[in-house]
């Protein structure tokens, strides 16, 4: 029906028949405005998102070649060294401590049963008692009233024998390896001692005593190897202090140039600021401060450069010093040592020494190669930018930017998160959808489809309050201590993080499963029945591979969910920028790691607005926008393409 | 009716300018977490008993957030535990705005471990290697052996770089640290950690579960002043044009009764 107006219940003297519309007309524009905006919203996400980050690799590649200009990299040459020699002398170290402490084993023990005894009393004590410093500190000159004193007094004297009596919590910690009379005697000195003074105890002071004595008996068999540690480490002050000089001249080349590029940014906001100005006055003031802005020459990086780069010779002294060092410690080392642990750290060294001796070795030709004036490419800024393995902001020598750590946290709590949602959303989809009958059906969905409306930030301080510290708890007893990684040290770690992920995407998963599970045809499962079928094989060679597609999406969408989420990492996963230590094997999961959702969130408040840094956090973003992007395209593809009985 | 939507514009517009009016009372104050977390709002609370009617919005997220607030204007003092940069004055100044420096009070930053650590103290040059990462174990400084797990504040902290010229001698912390939000949280996390080790300010080194630790033989306590290794001054930013009542405040803040309520939270008065 062509040109013919549309039927509208509209009286004809309404206003709007009056200026020639109908209200179908105005309906339409407003939601087909409604979506446009929307869109529009997006593109403009889009557009900014790009626009701010593409400004990041330009201005760090610009920042990278201050970087080699003023010396920095060239100074960083040999503190690789200084810092790989460090590492080695704390193996060392450890190792030697391993057995010193191994003989001593017996009287860490008791120090230790000591000290959990000193901290039950002095928990059980502690309202009394920082009352009672509370009141001194507040006295003043007049005194704390007696009253006062007296009650608090007793307050302390009735809590302290309740504690000497084991009788708050768990009762007095038990110490299989102190004498009945030492016990006696640190209950007594305990009830004996000030509650102001925070001395120890003498029984504490003679544990100490003995415990130093031991680790001198120890050691006297292993002088040499001291001997042996301490010229390895000493080898390194010569290059410590070049380092630290050299370091302190580019240090300031650079801060030369910076300052000049500051002021020179000084003019140019100042002059900005003078042209829009409103007053004549306000005008002349701005630019003359703009004259005097500039108070600095250009720095020429050649000439500022040349007393580092004379000082190659010493550098290749020092280098030398190093890898003789390296050859005279290996031949004068210990075989090898009884006490196991210190066993790995010295083969832990001599694996290591190999690599460190070849290090050692580049460095003299990789400074000799080195210019000042080298180009530094795009590509290989980008691919800094990705491949890189530190993230170090907010630093004095030199920010970098990389997202090897980040990624790999993000990667680490969802591969968590998902072992965890998957096996409980599948399943309890299949369940649902398959097996239970309508009244369990009609109770579990909304149950766990709930899950979803607890905020993340709740879920968060859960895991911090109490997830955490269960997990803790339980890896501190013995039964657990089979487990890799256990005992857990950080109570904030990637495992922790995972599973309330994990919490977060079941509902994500199962729900879409169900759907999944829901659209396959009836007819497959009742032409199954009438083969003879039993229910368990309708469900696992029938329904489940006809759905697995929608499922596979589903697992998708869920990973999406953990990998964009932000609150529950920052809270509770420990935030540490390094990337973990494979070597543990399982035993990684439990270490704490930062994210690319976390770390944007922690830093983007903060970073001056469109800094290089704040620029780095921008395109972290972007990489996570195009990362979930992908991982919801290919559900949306999964489930297009193996939709089974739909055509 | 016309006189009925004159009346509701003018009662707006009346409600309008009391209301801006009652805001010129409030002051915002931005910036550090050392000063803002408990020091600024005692601070405010003994100020409004004296002056009625005044507000105060305290948001305490790290020194490097007070430069900016002050600059937009959305904050009338800054907050910070560190000097502002040069290009920070800078910024505010493009946007008209200068700023005065006041030293607020002097802070001790102090090393804590967790309370089930024997040990006691420790020198300058093992603090330095413990957060640069030369030193892994806690057997290498003379304590029970256990790897040492350290906890440190975020990059956007004055404290956090603070730390690193004054006791790192400017090099970088070592990979496994972990960056936390806060004093409070770095104090409850080695409370939880028997092998942590953190800094604070002196306000916190009594929290429960840790024990601080005397450097190079010096207690960190606040007559050790100006012995101790890590003390650093803390300021105040304001515009130089700022309001009468902003200005009073700082003068509350630095005069002889804000430098006592200092005092007692564990600064070292000026």
């Amino acid at each position: 029906m062509p040109d013919s107006p549309t039927p509208t219940s509209v009286p004809a003297d309404h206003p709007f028949r009056r200026k020639g519309r109908s209200t179908d007309g105005l309906f339409r524009a407003f939601f087909a405005g409604n979506a446009g905006l929307t869109i529009v919203i997006l593109v403009l996400i889009i557009v900014f998102l790009v626009r701010e980050g593409a400004g990041f690799f330009p201005d760090y590649r610009k920042e990278l070649v201050l970087y080699r200009k003023a010396g920095l990299e060239f100074v960083d040459l040999s503190r690789k060294d200084l810092t790989a020699h460090e590492q080695m002398s704390s193996l060392l170290n450890r190792a030697y401590y391993a057995q010193v402490n191994a003989a001593c084993r017996t009287e860490f023990q008791r120090s230790q049963e000591v000290s959990a005894v000193i901290s039950y009393v002095s928990d059980a004590v502690a309202p009394a008692q920082s009352a009672l410093e509370r009141v001194q500190e507040r006295a003043g000159e007049e005194g704390v009233p007696k009253e006062l004193q007296d009650s608090l007094s007793a307050k302390y004297k009735e809590l302290l024998a309740a504690a000497l009596a084991g009788k708050p919590g768990e009762g007095l910690p038990p110490t299989p390896h102190l004498s009945s009379e030492e016990r006696r005697q640190l209950l007594s000195e305990l009830e004996a001692r000030d509650p102001l003074s925070s001395d120890d105890p003498p029984l504490v002071v003679a544990l100490q005593e003995q415990l130093s004595a031991k680790q001198e008996q120890a050691s006297a068999p292993l002088a040499d190897f001291r001997a042996a540690i301490d010229a390895f480490a000493d080898a390194s002050l010569d290059l410590d202090t070049l380092v630290a000089e050299t370091g302190d001249t580019v240090k300031a080349t650079k801060e030369a140039a910076t300052l000049h590029e500051i002021e020179i940014e000084k003019r140019a906001t100042l002059l900005k600021a003078a042209a829009s100005a409103k007053t004549e006055e306000a005008k002349a003031q701005f630019e003359t401060e703009a004259r005097e802005s500039v108070t600095t020459e250009p720095v020429e990086f050649k000439t500022a450069l040349q007393p580092v780069l004379d000082r190659t010779p010493d550098f290749k002294a020092a280098n030398a010093a190093l890898a003789a060092a390296l050859a005279e410690v290996q031949r004068k080392l210990p075989a090898s040592l009884e006490d196991p642990k210190a066993g790995r750290y010295l083969s832990a060294f001599r694996k290591a020494a190999g690599e460190y001796e070849r290090e050692l070795s580049d460095t003299v030709p990789a400074m000799a190669a080195w210019k000042h004036d080298a180009p530094v490419g795009l590509g290989s800024t980008i691919m800094g930018f990705i491949t890189g393995r530190d993230w170090i902001t907010g630093g004095e020598w030199q920010d970098f930017y990389g997202i090897v750590p980040l990624f790999t946290g993000s990667l680490l709590i969802a591969v968590i998160a998902l072992s965890l949602a998957i096996p409980l959303g599948v399943g309890a989809a299949i369940y649902t959808n398959q097996l239970a009958g309508p009244g369990e059906q009609k109770f579990i969905k909304p149950t766990i489809e709930f899950l979803q409306a607890i905020p993340s930030v709740v879920l968060g301080f859960l895991g911090i309050a109490v997830l955490g510290t269960i997990l803790q708890e339980t890896s501190m007893k013995d039964a657990f201590s089979w487990v890799p990684g256990f005992p857990i040290q950080q109570r904030l770690n990637m495992f922790t993080a995972g599973c309330l992920l994990g919490l977060m995407a079941i509902p994500t998963i199962f729900s879409l499963s169900e759907d999944a599970l829901n659209n396959v045809p009836s007819a497959f499962a009742e032409a199954s029945d009438a083969l003879g079928a039993s229910k368990l094989q309708t469900i696992f060679r029938v329904v489940l591979p006809a759905a697995i597609s929608g499922i596979l999406a589903a697992v998708l969408l869920g990973l999406g969910r953990v990998i964009g989420e932000t609150m529950v990492v920052l809270l509770v996963a420990g935030n540490r920028i390094e990337i973990p230590d494979f070597t543990e094997g399982l035993g990684v999961f439990f270490q704490p790691a930062h994210t690319l959702t976390g770390i944007i969130a922690q830093e983007l408040g903060e970073v001056p607005f469109g800094s290089v840094h704040y620029r780095a956090l921008f395109v972290v973003g972007m990489i996570l926008f195009a990362i979930v992007l992908s991982i919801n395209w290919t559900a949306q593809r999964l489930l297009h393409k193996f939709r089974i009985g739909h055509d | 009716m016309r006189n009925h939507i004159r009346f509701t514009a003018a009662s707006l517009v009346a409600g309008a300018l009391l209301a801006a009016t009652a805001g010129a009372q409030t002051i915002s104050i931005k910036g550090s977490d050392t000063l803002g977390a408990k020091l600024v709002p005692q601070l405010a609370e003994s100020f409004k008993s004296k002056n009625p009617g005044v507000k105060f919005e305290i948001a305490a997220e790290g020194s490097s957030t007070a430069f900016p607030a002050l600059a937009n204007g959305t904050a009338q003092i800054g907050m910070s535990s560190r000097k502002a940069k040069p290009e920070e004055i800078t910024a505010a100044r493009a946007k008209g705005i200068k700023l005065k420096e006041v030293e607020a009070c002097h802070d001790m930053i102090v090393v804590i471990v967790n309370k089930g650590n024997p040990l006691k103290k420790l020198t300058k040059d093992q603090v330095a290697k413990i957060f640069t990462g030369q030193v892994k174990d806690w057997s290498e400084v003379g304590g029970t052996p256990g790897p040492i797990s350290i906890y440190t504040r975020n990059t956007s902290s004055g404290t956090y770089k603070d730390w690193q010229t004054l006791a790192m001698k400017g090099r970088n912390y070592a990979g496994g640290s972990q960056k936390l939000a806060g004093n409070e949280q770095i104090a409850q996390e080695v409370a939880k950690n028997k092998n942590g080790i953190g800094y604070v300010g002196l306000a916190y080194a009594k929290s429960s579960g840790v024990h601080d630790v005397s450097i190079d033989g010096v207690e960190p306590v606040a007559s050790n002043a100006k012995k101790y290794a890590y003390s650093r001054a803390c300021y105040y930013y304001i515009p130089e044009n700022a309001e009468a009542t902003a200005k009073s405040f700082l003068d509350f803040a630095v005069g002889s009764e804000g430098q006592k309520i200092a005092q007692r939270l564990g600064f070292v008065p000026n």
